[in-house]
């Protein structure tokens, strides 16, 4: 991402540009780091692997320290710079994304940590099939939202905040669960539900990513309401 | 010039109070949703599907108003942890809006079906416990309360607990024949959208807590990281991955 236009000036400026640029590629890195995470979320899905979920809790705190690390950067700007324009607009739209992140990371905890109940959540082969595709679809999701972030990519962007919500798929899992009359129904269908819940929720995150990186690159106050669905 | 702008903490003030009429807006919309579902009244599902664009139109308002101040004033720690705080707030309570929304639509795709009383009473009691939720979340705001703030996890497990139950009651339901698979589908859903009224009540208190301390959940896993950092690996060598600190 390009620093703020404010980088021209005088050498105070140019620091202050240089400064902005290293933010941003730092909350890319968050947002890797994050990646990284759904993608053992996606293993855990597949295979209940406890190794890769324990790998995924710990990384969790590590995720959590870049946010903490990152929104103090941002406040120490917001103090320090008294930006306008542009440059208050990455600033604040950093802190939205990098909180974004941390929600998304949290989410796929959500769904690491029933590792344990892996035999619940294929117990119905059509309820497994559909949290596969939802978890591939979130995945996907946050990633072009990241791709948007990191190209700052106005068409990207605009795609991830639109695209509808898999509200669909919800449904389909719901109608799969009440299929099921197994003496252990309902307990398959609460932890089902919770993972399918994180799932879709990961998606509405990359939506909201999706508008706000939008919002950053335009400053149109009509696409910060899009945000507000 | 500046005794044209208005003091910076009457702007502050400003703020709160927008805040507030944003969660009075959010709390009015829980039982009139509730209500909605369970009389099937479809005029008032759609009288509050329409309200929300006021809802909306409140968060841009303070939304735009706390960048506003944030250009035009330089703010100091607490004060900047404030503003930061209102711009969170105003995200959670809009989609905690949202989700009565999704409660009023999920009312027209069941029109006509009929609830057992279990299932309308475990509703009844899946709102009451989020009117309080959203209800304890703005009382730590606006007192400025942390303790408050952290409490509202806690006070949350009774939502998941009645959470639990409802899906129960709807396989009961379901099973028996009382209960359509579309309409037990979407009574699935509100459950879900009254669980995540919670967790965005929680999330306020978190950030309350932020708001009054400084401190965020995620320091305590970043705490524990450095802890990690610090006692399992030897001196010389990066934790694995790389550095722990973003900065």
């Amino acid at each position: 991402m390009s620093p703020a236009a404010s980088a021209e000036g005088g050498p105070l400026r140019q620091h202050f540009g240089a400064e902005l640029e290293q933010l941003s590629i730092q909350v890319e890195m968050m947002g890797i780091v994050v990646d990284q995470n759904l993608e053992r979320m996606l293993e855990v899905l597949r295979s209940g692997n406890l190794a890769v979920a324990a790998e995924a809790i710990a990384v969790d705190d590590r995720i959590d320290a870049m946010n903490v690390s990152l929104m103090e950067r941002c406040h120490d700007l917001l103090r320090r710079e008294a930006p306008v324009a542009s440059d208050l607009r990455l600033i604040v739209s950093a802190l939205r994304v990098i909180g974004e992140f941390e929600r998304v990371g949290d989410l796929a905890l959500r769904v690491v940590k029933l590792a344990p109940d892996f035999e619940l959540l294929s117990r119905i082969p059509r309820a497994f099939d559909i949290l596969q595709t939802m978890g591939e679809h979130a995945v996907e999701r946050y990633r072009d939202a990241l791709r948007a972030w990191s190209a700052l990519d106005l068409e990207l962007a605009n795609r991830v905040a639109t695209e509808p919500p898999a509200g669909i798929a919800v449904s389909q899992l719901i109608e799969s669960l009440l299929a099921y009359d197994g003496e252990d129904a309902v307990v398959v269908a609460l932890r089902t539900m919770v993972a399918g819940q994180a799932l879709d929720r990961i998606a509405d995150h990359a939506a909201v990513l999706g508008a706000r990186i939008r919002y950053l690159i335009t400053g149109d106050p009509d696409h910060l309401a899009a945000e507000v669905r | 010039m500046a005794e044209q702008r208005k003091s910076f903490h009457s702007e502050l003030d400003e703020i709160r109070d927008e805040i507030v009429q944003l969660g009075a807006l959010v709390s009015e919309f829980i039982p009139r949703g509730t209500e909605v579902l369970l009389t099937n009244d479809m005029k008032g599902a759609l009288a509050l599907i329409e309200a929300d664009d006021q809802l909306d139109a409140l968060t841009l308002r303070i939304e735009e108003q706390c960048y506003n101040v944030l250009a035009l004033q330089q703010p100091m720690a607490s004060d900047l942890r404030s503003i930061v705080t209102a711009v969170w707030l105003t995200g959670e309570l809009e989609r905690s809006g949202d989700l009565m929304v999704n409660v009023a639509k999920a009312a027209r795709r069941i029109y006509g079906a009929t609830l057992d009383p279990k299932l309308k009473g475990l509703i009844e009691r899946m709102s009451e416990e989020a009117s309080r939720l959203v209800k304890l979340s703005l009382d730590a705001y606006v007192e400025r309360n942390a303790s408050l703030g952290a409490a509202i996890d806690d006070i949350d497990d009774a939502l998941d607990a009645i959470h639990g139950d409802y899906i129960e009651a709807i396989f009961e339901s379901h099973a028996t024949h009382d209960l359509g698979l579309q309409a037990a589908v979407q009574l699935a859903l509100v459950g879900r959208y009254y669980e995540r009224i919670g967790d965005h009540a929680v999330n306020i208190g978190q950030r309350v807590q932020y708001m009054v301390t400084g401190w965020l959940p995620e320091q305590t896993g970043a705490a524990r990281l450095k802890a990690r950092a610090s006692f399992e690996l030897p001196a010389d060598l990066d934790p694995p991955g790389g550095d722990a600190d973003a900065t």
